[in-house]
């Protein structure tokens, strides 16, 4: 056990946060290494949250909504036989790197709080314009786009004592066709780039994970050829030394402020190269 | 009996979920011991602080190296007196060298506790920038020595002749990854110090448990033969379970400082972090070539990146890189410098087929390279350089593992020729032309290997058979889970005309027999089966003359079958094994002039190794989009001199390609700038699954039997991953039509994009081009 410097666990409703306590999830990252600074476990799973709730305004993702939850539920309500994006939850929850055991304890709200480049939550969330709904210490309700909502690998908006509560998908972006890729080293490994366009009316919204330190977005009135959305990434600033530097598929890029990510899933350059690959392909594939 | 496909006699108790595994053996009164590691990769040692981890409830005590009166690690085999300084203490001292580093110990009586209070104990540490690159002028390693710990140099020829003569030179420089074994089970061990009787018994041992005692023992100073190890269950070896490491040392010391058992159970992330590395090796390679393609001469200079220590296996691995790179050609003069050098990393060792992977590896992608700069079919090189049949037994002026390399027995051509029949390899290259043509990039790749075995000097078997007729076979040689108690169970019942089922095999205990080597080097089927042939052929003579006495008949007219000896032509007059056995008691045996016990011992000795060979295929294809490649056949021809047990030899070769091909695609220990090891869980070392292992075709020969024992064979653990990255590396070259485009091993998907660019790059810029 890791977690030797707990000294109490108690339910999150009604416990007053103070410095040295983390909320309490699922449980499968929080108890996997240590935790030197904790002192208390406030267990959200006291809420009784709904994990899934369907309304005409959307999809409603309770933080405490398992990963295997998630990828189990189908819509039931009249609004949700419109929802076409459905298949892309499982896609999402599949391109997790986990066992069916962690699965079935993991959330969701843990999975995008923890702001992994790699989140296969964030990264669904953020493709489908969520919304997040964090809850203040003292009360206070405020919404945050998820697409601003991880700041860079581990870092997030959350500010201290605030919690997440939701996660809301509008119901105009689950209406959407969507396209999926994702490329990792192993078939089983963590994802290196994963690129998920999504239909908005006649527009096209397409979303990057995993490649960048966050969520990146590209949105566009009219559905761009694949010439037009790599070029629109190129424009986007992200630096184009990993490309150069192998010697990719990496011409026009402006260089910038954003860079790719670079771990042992994956160099940069080729991060970037299939990042660029993967934007033209949906953007054909949602072009038709 | 031999030759058949006997199911595995040692599945039961796995498959019925009753296996003992290290972490399943535990004693009353037991403390639990974590070891507290070093976080930074190099650092001057300046204090260990156990005063917090003391407070904890349930902990016993906190020690570092001040307390500790034991010397370093010793080595157990190739070692040359030069690499005596680079030992591994069992705790640092006054340095440490690699994160994850034991640097203290904490007993508590629970392991959780003791894990809580191993992460209070703090440590001062002074970093010191750390060596990462064995490519890097050597370093200071202590106030002696600096970091290159041997330069091996060997070889036979006069290599400046032949290369001043040669009208083609062909060189390059190749890499082989940081990988190594990871077997299902972590390490483990208990240790039960006897105050009163001075006893030490030490449970959780494999591999080499006899070698391990007199290591353990030499460094407590206690007796030999009061010291016990005892090999339970154990969930794969590979080469790297089953060293003396400083855990295994750590329990022995504490338990008898306490007077009561301590037992240290090994989690992944400590195994990812403390077991031996391996490979990680760069060669420049140069051959001097004759216009025919001929081979005169291999000049090779390689640098090993060892690690932090020199562990038990000292020169093993850079010595078998050496001795072994020739491989199955003539190669009429050779040169090869090796440098081992220390690094901030784990300390590296053996693993399946150490040194030849990396070896094999340098030596097929120069062939490739020759026959690139000829313009032949680079089987065609290979065939005109083959040591022939009757060039056989073969000596090269070299020894390996301390024998004379000397091979025994190999038709290689006729491998070639039965692989290229059984696996259709034209039609298959036509197949894949045709796919080429088509835009796909597949492509196969071929590698051929000789592989050592059945390592010397000896091992031993005792057989006895009980008054019910049940026999023991009892050797020191563990059982790793490769099927060795099947193939033991195969010979004995062969000899002795009985069923498996009558038999159980005993190994890896040090009480139960005085000597032994144990299991590695591909040697427990060559050696332990041998003496088991030998011992059942002696019992057998007993059996047969104590049966002589209660027929009154002849020796020579009696034979044993179905566990009973019978006058020949007379079914009627059997008596069976239980009845010799209950006739031997010792005074009846002494009447008869016979020695008690119905009981045989058998030895196998010998001064040589026996040399199996083979040839790997790979077919691959390369997704030119995501440069990811995807294995999507393998195909092994394996010349075996005599397969005991065909199945047991296929699944070897199966597996062993599955590590072959987790080293060329994806395995890799990857550290930071500053030496942090990024790799420390399955999530960030890369295995090979289910998903990325193709279907393995194995054609198993034995048109080459070894006349080095009497049962003909040779070893087989190791060759279904000798030259697996060769031949990945040269498919791959073949989808991409990049001649020796791969001279990295794992390759990563940008550099297969890479050479896909660089593809295009070529065609388009030829005459005509676009």
């Amino acid at each position: 056990m890791d977690l030797e410097t707990i000294t109490e666990y108690r339910p999150a409703p009604g416990a007053a946060w103070q410095p040295g306590d983390a909320w309490l999830g699922g449980g499968t990252w929080l108890f996997s290494e240590p935790q030197p600074g904790l002192r208390r476990l406030l267990d959200l799973r006291g809420f009784g949250w709904a994990p899934l709730t369907e309304s005409r305004g959307g999809l409603e993702i309770a933080a405490t909504c398992t990963i295997a939850e998630l990828a189990r539920w189908r819509p039931g309500g009249p609004a949700a036989v419109a929802w076409a994006t459905v298949p892309l939850l499982r896609q999402c929850c599949d391109a997790l790197l986990a066992s069916f055991k962690v699965q079935n304890m993991a959330t969701v709200g843990g999975n995008i709080c923890l702001a992994l480049p790699a989140g296969a939550m964030t990264s669904l969330a953020a493709a489908l314009d969520g919304v997040t709904t964090l809850w203040s210490p003292g009360g206070g309700v405020r919404e945050v786009p998820v697409i601003g909502f991880v700041t860079g690998p581990g870092t997030t908006v959350l500010r201290p004592g605030e919690l997440l509560r939701s996660v809301t998908l509008p119901d105009a972006s689950l209406r959407g066709r969507t396209a999926f890729r994702q490329a990792s080293l192993s078939r089983l490994g963590r994802s290196a780039a994963l690129v998920i366009g999504r239909t908005d009316g006649p527009g096209l919204v397409i979303t990057v994970t995993a490649a960048t330190p966050r969520p990146v977005q590209f949105r566009f009135a009219a559905r761009p050829s694949p010439d037009e959305a790599t070029a629109a990434l190129d424009r986007a600033g992200l630096d184009r030394a990993g490309l150069d530097g192998a010697g990719l598929d990496g011409a026009g890029l402006d260089g910038g402020h954003l860079t790719w990510h670079d771990d042992v899933h994956g160099a940069p350059a080729w991060r970037a190269a299939m990042t660029r690959r993967f934007v033209a392909e949906v953007a054909a594939e949602l072009r038709e | 009996m031999i030759g058949k496909p006997l199911r595995r006699v040692e599945d039961l108790p796995l498959l019925l979920g009753t296996g003992r595994f290290a972490a399943d053996i535990s004693l009353p009164g037991q403390a639990h011991l974590r070891v507290v590691r070093s976080p930074v990769p190099h650092g001057m040692l300046r204090g260990v602080d156990g005063r917090k981890a003391l407070s904890m409830p349930g902990v016993i005590g906190v020690w570092s190296a001040a307390d500790l009166d034991l010397g370093p690690i010793g080595f157990r085999m190739v070692a040359f007196p030069g690499m005596l300084p680079y030992r591994q203490p069992v705790l640092a001292a006054e340095r440490v060298r690699y994160v994850g580093e034991p640097v203290a110990i904490v007993l508590a009586d629970d392991p959780y506790r003791a894990e809580d209070a191993a992460d209070l104990v703090e440590l001062d540490i002074e970093s010191l920038p750390p060596v990462l690159d064995q490519l890097q002028e050597p370093a200071q390693f202590d106030d002696q020595n600096d970091t290159e710990a041997l330069l091996h140099e060997d070889g036979y020829g006069d290599v400046g002749a032949a290369f001043a003569a040669a009208p083609h030179v062909v060189e390059l420089t190749v890499t082989v990854g940081r990988h190594t074994g990871v077997p299902l089970e972590c390490r483990g061990a208990l240790a039960d110090y006897r105050p009163g009787a001075g006893t030490l018994d030490f449970y959780g041992a494999a591999k080499v448990p006899h070698q391990n005692r007199l290591l353990l023992a030499g460094l407590l100073g206690l007796p030999p033969q009061l010291v016990v190890l005892r090999e339970a269950h154990v969930g794969g070896g590979f080469g790297v379970r089953g060293e003396v490491y400083p855990e295994d040392v750590l329990v022995c010391w504490a338990s008898r400082l306490l007077g009561r058992p301590v037992k240290w159970i090994e989690d992944r992330n400590e195994h990812l972090l403390a077991a031996n590395h391996s490979r990680d090796q760069v060669h420049r390679i140069r051959a001097a070539v004759l216009a025919d393609g001929y081979i005169t001469a291999i000049d090779d200079e390689f640098w090993l990146d060892q690690g932090a220590y020199v562990r038990t296996h000292a020169a093993a691995v850079p010595t078998l890189t050496a001795s072994m790179l020739p491989g199955p050609y003539q190669i009429p003069a050779y040169r090869v410098r090796g440098h081992v050098r220390l690094t901030n990393k784990t300390p590296a060792g053996t693993y399946r087929a150490p040194g030849r992977y990396e070896g094999t590896f340098a030596r097929e992608r120069l062939i490739d390279a020759v026959a690139s700069s000829l313009g032949k079919p680079a089987m065609e090189i290979r065939l005109s350089n083959f040591i022939s049949p009757d060039q056989m037994p073969y000596a090269r002026p070299m020894s390996a593992l301390g024998t004379d390399l000397e091979y025994d027995s190999g038709d290689y051509a006729l491998l070639v020729g039965k692989a290229q029949a059984r696996f259709g390899l034209a039609e298959l290259e036509h197949g894949l032309a045709a796919r080429r043509a088509l835009g796909e990039a597949v492509g196969m790749g071929c590698a051929f290997f000789v592989e050592k075995s059945g390592l010397g000097p000896y091992e031993a078997v005792r057989i006895s058979v009980d008054q019910s007729g049940h026999i023991d076979i009892i050797t020191g040689a563990g059982s790793m889970g490769q099927g060795f108690e099947t193939v033991i169970t195969q010979i004995c019942a062969q000899e002795l005309g009985v069923r498996p089922e009558t038999i159980r095999v005993l190994h890896g205990q040090t009480d139960q027999i005085e000597h032994a080597m144990g299991a590695f080097a591909s040697r427990l089927t060559v050696m332990a089966g041998s003496a088991t042939l030998i011992a059942a052929q002696a019992l057998r003579e007993k059996a047969l003359a104590a049966a002589a006495r209660m027929l009154e008949a002849s020796p020579r007219d009696l034979e044993l079958s179905d566990g009973a000896v019978r006058v020949a032509g007379d079914p009627d007059t059997g008596i069976s094994l239980a009845q010799i056995s209950e006739a031997l008691r010792p005074d009846q045996a002494a009447r008869w002039g016979l020695e008690p016990s119905l009981t045989a011992d058998g030895w196998h000795t010998t001064d040589h190794m026996c040399y199996p060979y083979g040839l790997h295929i790979a077919v691959v294809r390369v997704d030119a989009g995501t440069g990811q490649v995807i294995a999507e056949r393998l195909l092994v021809a394996y010349d075996v001199g005599r397969a005991v047990n065909p199945m047991l030899v296929e699944g070897q070769i199966v597996g062993g390609a599955a590590q072959g091909l987790g080293g060329a695609l994806l395995e890799e220990f990857r550290y930071d700038d500053a030496g942090h090891p990024q790799c420390t869980t399955f999530m960030d070392y890369l295995l090979p699954t289910r998903a990325e292992m193709p279907p393995v075709d194995v054609l198993i020969t034995e048109d080459a039997p070894s006349p080095r024992n009497p049962l003909g064979v040779k070893g087989a653990g190791e060759g279904g991953t000798t030259a697996m990255g060769a031949a990945i590396a040269a498919a791959i070259d073949a989808a991409l039509g990049v001649p020796l485009g791969v001279k990295e091993l794992p390759v990563h998907p940008e550099a297969a994009l890479r050479l896909a660019k660089a593809a295009r790059r070529e065609s388009t810029s030829e005459p005509g081009g676009a």
